[in-house]
């Protein structure tokens, strides 16, 4: 029980960073196309 | 502004302090009303925390420095989300097993009376003042964007806000704080809509963006590491992740926000919730400000949006050069028209040649207007003596008053209103906590009734919700809102974060070690902002945090004060 909790919140904060790198990725590619 | 605008604004104001005078359940004791007896939902309090943050201050300006400067302002939110795991493991669970009120309250069971004091104090002088701060922001703006009266401003959004926070407590906080949330962000996409329905015929959202990427506007990573620049990747990631840890995790007006959660893990939920949305949310503020820039590309853009000095620029002695100045950016402007309408066409008509010449006359003719403003800005600085002159925190209220259609323009003050209200409810809540919990039950009136200490708690809430509006309206000079708020918090917020570094992460942190570390961060964080005043304010809360552990370590080892306490697991 305590494992699956402990096993839930670290797939969280991996989803919380892969999220964030995503969303920078998403806004460099965004800024690439239409600033030239 | 239209009646229908007015009756909007005034049903918003009813309707939020109706909806929060009615939240009082659980409020008759002193838990339900300071913490909601620990039962709200991690999606409320997610909301809440979001709400808190986005202050009116942060979707005036930063909408303003989307129109002058940008995305790049959004790298400041990088630290965020791992500001946010790094608390939802270590911060949250410490203060929930410890049935606190208050943050402070923990340094007394971990270290002793006198650092909890230190740092309830720091807490109350500089939240009480930037409470101020938050009501005066859009009390100004509205005052002069709309010609009200400064004053009455300031009352309607202060007095609604502290009635129902002194009614209701923090229920009444948070549930307002979800509204007003769906308010603001409902605001800025009917916002979105109408910038985005009002390009002229025939250019297209894509070929309005590009014009913003090609003026500079959409670049949003900069890597380059300097101490001296706020807005870079280094300083949000680095930087920004101490000022986040500090604001989130020993600011008591975000700390209260997940005590009232149900359990650790609906406190850990609603914390990780900003850190999935905060940046998009942030994102769509900042690119409303950049959809604005493209607007004024093609309607006709006064040259300065913040109009407080007009009748002295243009009567007064230095009328004759005010005037040249606004036919020089008529002329820039309109030559930044025809460039802008020029690309467009390259670009329509997929002339590589022709794209990379209309782009680049274009880019030039953006920067001569960006020229002209800058020079007009200071011209207005040295004519008035009004060295404070701010003109970025002026645009979209400006964009939504002129150009936005009836009804909508009720809809965005109210949402400005609600960005305002929200920020403000949770502190005066969490002010109250602290000078209840930390001072008056610790070291006035120790032994009382619950009833008693929900009747101070009610009057504090109304004490500081009266000392907000005073402040507010004595702020009304006050420049660059944005950077004024993050200050006041800079200066002791890194050195805080160090002191519950040294009470969370180590055994051997005595109270002395933590206390003179405190006070050494706080020098060293003034020495730097003094000394070196290029350095970036984002630094700041390195430097507290590093010195507070480094100097705290260094007593508590060495010196005989205080005891070691057992970290908690």
């Amino acid at each position: 029980m305590n494992t699956d909790r402990t096993r839930h919140w670290k797939l969280t904060y991996i989803g919380v960073l892969v999220n964030e790198a995503f969303v920078i990725l998403c806004l460099w590619l965004f800024s690439r196309h239409f600033s030239y | 502004m239209h009646w229908i605008d007015w009756a909007l604004v005034i049903a918003y104001l009813i309707w939020v302090v109706y909806d929060g005078l009615k939240r009082t359940k659980g409020s008759e004791h002193l838990e339900g009303y300071l913490l909601a007896n620990r039962s709200l939902p991690w999606w409320a309090v997610g909301l809440s925390v979001m709400a808190t943050q986005l202050s009116a201050i942060t979707l005036v300006g930063t909408t303003g420095q989307g129109y002058s400067d940008g995305m790049r302002f959004l790298q400041f939110y990088f630290g965020l989300p791992i500001a946010m795991i790094i608390l939802s493991v270590t911060v949250v669970p410490f203060f929930y097993r410890a049935r606190v009120y208050t943050a402070y309250e923990y340094l007394e069971q971990r270290f002793d009376a006198k650092t909890r004091l230190l740092a309830s104090l720091l807490f109350l002088a500089s939240r009480g003042l930037s409470c101020g701060v938050i009501v005066a922001a859009p009390a100004v703006i509205l005052s002069i964007v709309l010609g009200w009266n400064l004053t009455l401003t300031v009352l309607a959004i202060g007095l609604p806000t502290a009635v129902y926070t002194m009614v209701g407590g923090v229920q009444a906080v948070t549930w307002t704080d979800v509204k007003q949330m769906a308010v603001i962000v409902f605001g800025l996409f009917a916002a979105v809509a109408v910038l985005v329905f009002s390009l002229p015929p025939g250019v297209s959202v894509a070929q309005g963006l590009h014009l913003a990427g090609s003026a500079g506007r959409l670049r949003t990573l900069d890597f380059s590491f300097t101490l001296k620049d706020t807005y870079t990747f280094w300083s949000g990631i680095l930087g920004g992740l101490f000022l986040m840890l500090s604001y989130f995790g020993c600011d008591q007006s975000q700390v209260q926000r997940y005590l009232t959660a149900k359990s650790i893990d609906e406190g850990r939920g609603s914390l990780l919730m900003s850190a999935f949305v905060k940046i998009p949310l942030q994102a769509l503020v900042l690119i409303t400000g950049v959809l604005v820039f493209v607007f004024y590309l093609f309607a006709p853009s006064p040259m300065l949006f913040n109009g407080a000095h007009d009748v002295e620029l243009r009567s007064g002695p230095g009328a004759a050069q005010f005037a040249a100045l606004e036919q020089e950016f008529s002329t820039a402007a309109d030559e930044r028209r025809v460039w802008a309408e020029r690309a467009v066409d390259a670009r329509r008509a997929g002339d590589v040649a022709a794209i990379a010449e209309t782009t680049d006359r274009f880019r030039a003719a953006d920067q001569a207007v960006a020229g002209v403003r800058r020079r007009a800005v200071t011209f207005v600085r040295q004519t008035t003596g009004d060295a404070q002159y701010n003109d970025v925190n002026y645009v979209f209220p400006t964009f939504v008053t002129t150009k936005m259609p009836i009804g909508l323009v009720g809809l965005m003050i109210a949402a400005i209103f609600a960005a305002a209200m929200s920020s403000i409810a949770a502190e005066l809540n969490s002010l109250a906590t602290t000078t209840v919990i930390d001072l008056y039950r610790r070291h006035i009136k120790p032994e009382a009734t619950d009833s008693h200490y929900l009747q101070v708690s009610r009057w504090a809430t109304g004490f500081w919700g009266l000392f907000a509006c005073m402040v507010a309206v004595y702020a009304s000079t006050l420049g660059s809102l944005i950077e004024v708020v993050n200050r006041f918090g800079s200066f002791f917020y890194g050195s805080l974060l160090g002191v519950f570094i040294l009470a969370i992460m180590t055994r051997r942190a005595t109270g002395t070690g933590a206390f003179i570390g405190l006070i050494a961060g706080m020098a060293a964080v003034a020495s730097v902002a003094f000394g070196r005043p290029e350095i970036s304010f984002l630094w700041h809360n390195v430097v507290g945090a590093v010195v507070v552990v480094a100097v705290g370590m260094t007593i508590s080892l060495f010196g005989r004060g205080g005891q070691s306490a057992p970290v908690q697991s």
